[in-house]
């Protein structure tokens, strides 16, 4: 600021002296002017009539000489007297001349002439006074006179004239020259003055500009230091912000991660691309609370709000998963993560957070439990039909026995015909009823938890099995045993129902986990593999590290309600061994000679059931 | 009414074996009672006339596995199955293999009865035709080479003279041939005899199908 006013006052001090000395050089310029004006017009003045008045005087002389001739020559006296009279004119007129001439003479030089014209025509007058006294006397003489003596006088008198008309003319232009050299000298002076004010003018600009740029420069060179040196201490911490946000935007990119802060004081809220993508904002749409929790889902919004600090008494900044609708009816699952920044007086300043799309892993997580979920339901199901199967064949057997026996008393008291016997047939009725009742509730039972219908299609036994793997991946953790899958190419596909064949292999793996519980976590490995068996049928194995089964036991584990577990039912092998049956297949067992035992079960491939 | 024959029960389960067989006993019929299908088999009751009540769950050899037994060995005694829900459609496959009835259990006294009654009657008419026809395979297989096929072309409507052209023969040939052929045959006329190859294909075509 100062700098600049600086400046600006030295530039104004510079240009008032180029215009101070502009205005002198015109002063001294139009005084000189006007004092050569007043020269001239004196040299006018005074030089002028005194050449006029000796040049009046020079003619008046010659036209005397003139005028004495023509009356000399004339006949009559008449004439002589009218060229006389005209002479005498002429003469006072003259003298007048001279008389004004005498009076404005001044210089010495001036009044030596004057009196050479004042001798000379002391000389002439008496002249006149001789010829005129010839005229009248002796014309011949007279006319001898003139030429000789009169005319050399008049002569001499007229060249006198001539002379001071001489003189002055040169006075004249004598002043004049000296007039035109001052002229001369002072437009140079002007020109010079001017000039110089010019040029110092511009050494003043020079000067000035000179100073102030240097000023500048200075102001500059002390800017630009002071510029290097915070660049100098802003380029090391950007190297190192550059360092730090590149991990983090690896770690970001990686993790698919978007950041946000939302600053509490000014209620601000700022996200990363990567935030906005997920939540569906535009780069230029603005985000506030109101625009977040309107993408969210309506059942999450209550935990989001506290989440992020939008809620009134919210604290923020804990970890919240919740739904996201970031548009176009997608929903998307959301892991956000949030850290509170608080100010020296211990109040809230901002909450800082990452959010991550766990949508992949929540739609993995689940299909699984929904896959899980069907498949026990489905085992459940299939454990009630077996149960309700194995009651009914148990029962069905005493109850038919009772009912035949019944119907045996009943004909015998039917033949007898007795009637005190009457009693007896009505009992053997009522127990017929009863037992034909009981067995109808069984058969509902039966026919309520029974699998209804079989949907058979044609499968890829590997693919079962990779599927099966998926849904148990949770429960080989839970039991430290690694599965290992061993898978034929090539198998012809089986045709049979999916989710009995899921329910046949999960029991089977579920079954080895079991049998190896006593084993080292180290030992305890579950083989799965799918091998061709004969021309068109597929086997599958599974085989444990377990203790095997028990020597006699190998067709018992199949039937209903017979278990070797504390808390089983015994009816998992027996489901098993029914659907692959069902399915057209044949399920059993063996011991290896080394530790454990397998599971083989076949199914006809898909060629030959069509 | 059909005379009250064995009738055979093979059930693993003693306690429906003995209530069976005391129902039967009761309407008239003579129970014979075994608790396994080999025992049965052992027995060698296949071929006679009766009928056979059999459960159809049992171990070591189940129902179904002793009637493909009992048909693969030409047997024509009717069998009625007991079966459980579970063994359902068993039921179903052994009454496509022949089984004159299947019953669920509990079986209802007077069901087992009618099914037994109605068993009965048609082994009694199963026998019959067996025996039929087997008179009739009896009275071919006495013919010569030259006289059945005779008797063949003869069935056909064939005219005595047609049969010895084909046959490359005189007429008078074939006429011995054909006497000789009817007599063997038991009958008097052509119509006769006609009616009795209709009745052999009729019953031999039928046989395991209708028992």
């Amino acid at each position: 600021m100062s700098g600049t006013m600086r400046v600006v006052a030295r530039m104004g001090l510079g240009f008032s002296a180029v215009m101070i000395l502009l205005l002198l050089v015109s002063a001294v310029s139009l005084a000189r002017l006007r004092t050569m004006n007043e020269d001239v017009q004196s040299i006018i003045d005074s030089r002028h009539p005194k050449i006029m008045l000796a040049n009046e005087a020079a003619k008046l002389t010659i036209d005397n000489g003139r005028q004495l001739r023509s009356m000399l020559l004339a006949d009559s006296g008449r004439e002589r007297e009218t060229f006389r009279a005209n002479v005498e004119n002429n003469r006072p007129r003259i003298d007048a001349a001279l008389a004004a001439l005498g009076e404005r003479i001044q210089t010495d030089a001036g009044r030596a002439l004057l009196a050479d014209i004042v001798a000379k025509e002391s000389v002439l007058a008496p002249k006149y006074q001789q010829l005129y006294a010839l005229a009248g006397t002796d014309p011949q003489r007279a006319t001898t006179y003139l030429i000789t003596d009169f005319y050399a006088a008049n002569n001499a008198f007229w060249a006198a004239l001539d002379a001071m008309s001489s003189y002055q003319s040169d006075e004249m232009a004598r002043e004049g020259r000296a007039t035109n050299a001052a002229f001369i000298a002072t437009r140079r002076l002007v020109l010079v003055l001017a000039l110089t004010a010019v040029a110092i003018g511009m050494v003043i600009a020079c000067w000035i500009t000179v100073t102030v740029a240097r000023r500048l420069e200075q102001d500059k060179r002390r800017q630009e230091s002071r510029t290097a040196q915070l660049s100098d201490r802003l380029a090391v911490s950007e190297a190192e912000l550059q360092d730090s946000a590149t991990t983090l935007t690896l770690a970001a990119d990686a993790a698919s991660l978007g950041f946000w802060t939302r600053d509490l004081a000014h209620d601000t809220f700022w996200a990363s691309p990567h935030w906005r993508a997920l939540f569906g904002f535009s780069a230029s749409e603005p985000v506030d609370g109101d625009a977040i929790l309107q993408r969210v889902h309506a059942d999450d919004r209550a935990c989001v709000a506290r989440g992020f600090g939008l809620a009134p008494d919210a604290q923020g900044g804990n970890e919240t998963v919740f739904r996201v609708e970031p548009g176009g009816g997608q929903i998307r699952w959301v892991s956000s993560h949030g850290r509170v920044e608080f100010g020296a007086d211990g109040k809230p300043l901002a909450i800082r957070g990452v959010s991550l799309d766990i949508t992949a892993q929540k739609q993995a997580e689940l299909d699984v439990a929904q896959k899980r979920k069907e498949v026990t339901y489905l085992a459940r199901v299939a454990m009630l039909g077996e149960l309700s199967g194995a009651m009914a064949h148990e029962l069905n057997q005493p109850l038919t026995s009772i009912l035949i026996n019944a119907g045996a008393a009943h004909l015998f008291l039917t033949q007898r015909d007795d009637p005190e016997l009457g009693v007896l047939r009505d009992i053997m009725q009522d127990i017929m009823e009863e037992d034909r009742r009981a067995g109808d509730i069984i058969k509902r039972l039966r026919g309520l938890f029974g699998k209804d219908e079989i949907v058979r299609q044609a499968l890829a036994v590997n693919d079962l099995v990779a599927d099966v793997a998926r849904v148990l991946r949770n429960d080989l953790i839970n039991h430290s045993v690694t599965l290992r899958v061993e898978l034929a190419q090539d198998l012809p596909a089986v045709m049979a129902d999916r989710v009995q064949l899921q329910q046949v292999l999960i029991n089977l793996v579920l079954n080895a986990c079991d049998a190896m519980d006593g084993l080292a976590p180290s030992k305890r490995e579950v083989t799965v593999s799918t091998a061709r068996s004969g021309e068109d049928a597929v086997q599958v194995t599974v085989a444990d590290q377990g203790t095997g089964i028990a020597s006699g036991a190998l067709e018992k584990i199949f039937e209903s309600f017979y278990t070797t577990k504390e808390r089983g039912m015994g009816l998992g092998l027996s489901i098993c061994r029914n659907i692959v049956s069902a399915n057209g297949g044949r399920l059993w067992a063996e011991n290896h000679a080394g530790p454990g035992a397998s599971f083989h079960f076949n199914l006809p491939g898909h060629v030959l059931q069509s | 009414m059909y005379s009250k024959a064995d009738i055979f029960l093979v059930d693993d389960q003693p306690a429906i074996l003995k209530a069976v067989a005391r129902l039967l006993d009761m309407a008239g019929y003579r129970p014979v009672a075994f608790e396994s299908a080999q025992a049965f088999l052992d027995s060698g009751s296949a071929d006679l006339p009766g009928c056979l009540v059999l459960d159809m769950a049992m171990p070591t050899m189940d129902g179904l596995a002793l009637q493909r037994l009992l048909r693969a060995g030409g047997s024509v005694l009717p069998v009625i199955f007991l079966t459980g829900h579970n063994d359902l459609h068993m039921g179903i496959q052994a009454m496509k293999e022949g089984a004159a009835d299947f019953l669920t259990k509990p079986v209802d006294s007077a069901a087992l009865l009618q099914a037994v009654a109605s068993a009965q009657q048609r082994n009694v008419v199963a026998r019959r035709e067996r025996e039929e026809l087997q008179a009739i395979q009896q009275r071919l297989a006495s013919l010569t080479c030259r006289e059945r096929e005779v008797l063949d072309l003869v069935a056909e409507g064939k005219l005595n003279k047609q049969v010895a052209f084909e046959l490359g023969t005189a007429e008078h040939t074939i006429k011995i041939h054909r006497g000789r052929a009817m007599a063997k045959m038991h009958v008097q006329s052509l119509a006769e005899l006609v009616r009795l190859m209709d009745r052999r294909d009729l019953l031999s075509g039928a046989t395991g199908r209708h028992v």
